[in-house]
């Protein structure tokens, strides 16, 4: 799907008219003068969604529920990051119990967009397979394995957050309805299953050929003393940053681009890009990693920290088997509790809040009245924030590819963008690929 | 899980009804257990405590008053008390557990949607599904397509229903059956429109819509019953109803021409599974 217009002169223009599995639609358009990369730019051209304008005025209760629909396929990690936030402003203290059915719940969500990220939509670049049903034909076994690590994640957020579309159990302070003891323990089996599987399922994608490309980034993920973070942690880089979640304003940006809708972030003050997702995370808290994942990670023959964007399906796969892992551990501890929910008063404040959704660091800020009013909302999604590092990247691609034709070009920005697993809908609060030469 | 709860109930209920009479059998309580009104008392361990001593009635007064405790807190679950202010959002979350866990009929029905102005088509017809007396299928919301392929097993027939943008805006909603070719594979498959098809003027279409689920990762429907055929969980019979649409941003609500069509969809799809 790429397009060549002619030129008369040395410049040269690639267009990809879409970006395959991504999420959204986006556009990429690059200047190449003489052989020399000009200009990488990352279109988004999905209308901006005003969420942070549609959450003002509205009681904080509806947030979790607006937020949600933000992503189909991440609503958890909107929910849980507005909860932590809201709480914070309101001064709510969550029980351990509800702290664990949190981590439960978005064990479910690591599960289920991990699952179909690494088998439908990552795994087709490593066999040049264009699509999964190509792969589907090639490896039915690892994708129906695949479907059902995903299918079991699916069932847990049915199973906590009351339904499967866009969870509606998750409160501020809490959860409406606290699962019953046999709808957990239900799970066991799936998830014992599950385990197993994700450690066959990292084996395998551990022994794929991965391009060399190591860059120096810096990587960015919460950090946390004594467990693998999710809703909680310290807000740390693979270059020494660790600061609290209230100072992420101080040392991260927002900033428009013309050629976009979606926002970019960048670090202060330098205004250098950076990295978020699996890759960060693994790289700054691989001790606290699940035994089993933990002990995979050693066995991989992977030089810790890894700063290939390629090799991000084996730490997706790794995250699968820590998901499973604490997912069982959590479930048969379970015990089940009466307050499902912490009582609050409304009162005039602000909370920020910090969490790891699938595809990396999430940061929310909100204010609210005396009425428990949201007067104002500020969603920083992780896409957002690697879009600036994924231009970059391509910048740093493209010299190595630019020998090769129109249509092999695209295909290796392509592969290059999919590793970090984007979500362009949620980057405008984000392929088509034009290669412009000169 | 309903009728494991009441059997829990009923056997505490007996347990502590023989225990008042000949001795106490001790219901033992987790941390966060019946003295906390906990939703989900587990059932009494198997460890009995038999005394005869002058406390004997008060332990039995304790074990009833925490089986009265259960019994309450598992009545409010099933019907919530009036003062409960999420009474309403906890009835809302059972029965769409409810309606998620019929048992897997032969017939799926699956809208596709998003809170998005008329891309709720899926959804609302599912909805309104849901209300009729007389539907037995399964019937499921789903946010992208690629859902689908958790649902299918040990079904024959699949109902899709989602909403689309192209040629039929002024057509209503539209019926496609998927058709396998004489001798084809999974490649070859063919929609075709059955009002052509009852003209005698079939129109092959390869991929005949937009279909608005394409957004997700680009797998959108066809994608995904491609893949299902791949992996041999394809039903016998799909069919696809397209509503169309023309609203989708976030802040939009729906058009009156999708909310016709979706009547029009559900009217039709009760002709054809209930009315035949």
């Amino acid at each position: 799907m790429s397009d060549s217009q002619p030129n008369h002169s040395n410049e040269r223009t690639i267009k990809v008219e879409a970006l395959s599995r991504v999420e959204g639609e986006g556009g990429l358009h690059v200047v190449i003068d003489n052989g020399q990369v000009l200009d990488v730019r990352l279109a988004i051209y999905e209308p901006p969604r005003f969420f942070e304008a549609l959450l003002r005025g509205r009681p904080l209760e509806d947030v979790p529920d607006i937020t949600a629909r933000i992503c189909g396929i991440c609503p958890v990690a909107y929910q849980m990051t507005c909860v932590h936030a809201l709480e914070l402003a309101l001064g709510v203290t969550i029980s351990p119990e509800i702290r664990k059915l949190r981590r439960l719940l978005y064990c479910g969500e690591w599960i289920e967009s991990h699952g179909v990220h690494i088998h439908l939509l990552h795994i087709p670049d490593f066999f040049g397979c264009h699509s999964s049903i190509e792969l589907a034909r090639r490896f039915p076994a690892e994708v129906n394995r695949g479907l059902r690590l995903k299918k079991i994640g699916n069932r847990l957020l049915e199973v906590l957050g009351g339904r499967a579309v866009h969870p509606v159990n998750v409160a501020v302070g809490g959860f409406y309805r606290v699962p019953k003891k046999a709808e957990l323990t239900a799970l066991t089996g799936d998830l014992d299953w599950g385990l197993d599987a994700a450690i066959e399922t990292t084996r395998w994608v551990a022994g794929f050929d991965f391009p060399d490309f190591d860059q120096d980034y810096e990587m960015v993920a919460l950090q946390h003393d004594t467990e693998y973070p999710m809703n909680e942690g310290r807000i740390a880089s693979t270059r020494g940053l660790s600061i609290d979640v209230a100072e992420f304003e101080q040392h991260f940006a927002e900033c428009q681009v013309p050629h976009s809708t979606a926002l970019q972030a960048v670090r202060l003050p330098e205004r250098t890009p950076y990295f978020v997702g699996p890759l960060a995370r693994v790289n700054l808290n691989r001790e606290q990693l699940s035994r089993s994942a933990n002990q995979l990670s050693n066995e991989l023959g992977i030089n810790w920290p890894c700063m290939n964007p390629y090799r991000s399906i084996v730490v997706r796969a790794l995250e699968l088997v820590h998901a499973y892992e604490e997912a069982l551990a959590i479930v048969r501890d379970y015990r089940p509790f009466a307050v499902g929910r912490i009582p609050y008063q409304a009162r005039e404040s602000e909370g920020m809040a910090a969490t790891e959704a699938p595809r990396g660091l999430m940061f929310h800020r909100y204010r609210v009245d005396d009425e428990g009013k949201v007067t104002f909302a500020k969603i920083v999604p992780p896409t957002s924030q690697n879009q600036r590092q994924i231009e970059t990247d391509l910048k740093a691609l493209l010299p190595s590819v630019l020998d090769q034709d129109d249509s092999s070009i695209s295909m290796s920005c392509e592969k290059l963008v999919r590793s970090y697993d984007p979500c362009i809908s949620c980057s405008t609060h984000f392929l088509k690929l034009r290669i412009e030469r000169r | 899980m309903t009728n494991s709860r009441a059997n829990n109930v009923a056997f505490r209920s007996e347990a502590v009804s023989f225990c008042g009479r000949v001795a106490l059998r001790h219901v033992e309580t987790r941390e966060n257990g019946l003295n906390s009104s906990s939703n989900d008392a587990e059932s009494p361990s198997d460890s009995a405590t038999f005394s005869k001593t002058p406390s004997l009635s008060a332990k039995v007064a304790r074990s009833e008053e925490r089986l009265s405790i259960v019994t309450a807190v598992e009545a409010e679950t099933a019907q919530p008390a009036a003062h409960d202010p999420f009474a309403e959002r906890k009835a809302t979350i059972l029965a769409e557990r409810k309606a998620a866990s019929l048992v897997p009929a032969t017939c799926l029905i699956v809208g596709i949607g998003s809170p998005h102005g008329d891309d709720q088509a899926g959804w609302q017809a599912i909805e309104l599904l849901q209300a009729e007396s007389w539907t037995k299928s399964d019937l499921r919301k789903a946010a992208v397509p690629h859902d689908l392929l958790d649902w299918l097993g040990g079904i024959t027939e699949l109902h899709i229903i989602d909403s689309c943008i192209g040629e039929l805006n002024s057509l209503g909603a539209k019926r496609f059956a998927l058709q396998k070719q004489p001798s084809s594979n999974a490649s070859q498959w063919r929609w075709i429109p059955t009002e052509q098809e009852a003209k005698g003027n079939v129109t092959h279409l390869e991929r005949p819509l937009n279909l608005r689920s394409a957004g997700s990762h680009k797998i959108d429907v066809l994608t995904v019953l491609e893949l299902a055929a791949c992996l041999d969980r394809l039903p016998e019979q799909v069919v696809l109803w397209a509503i169309p649409g023309h609203r989708y941003n976030a802040s939009d609500t729906m058009s009156e021409d999708c909310q016709v069509a979706i009547q029009q969809c559900v009217t039709s799809i009760r002709q054809e599974l209930y009315d035949a």
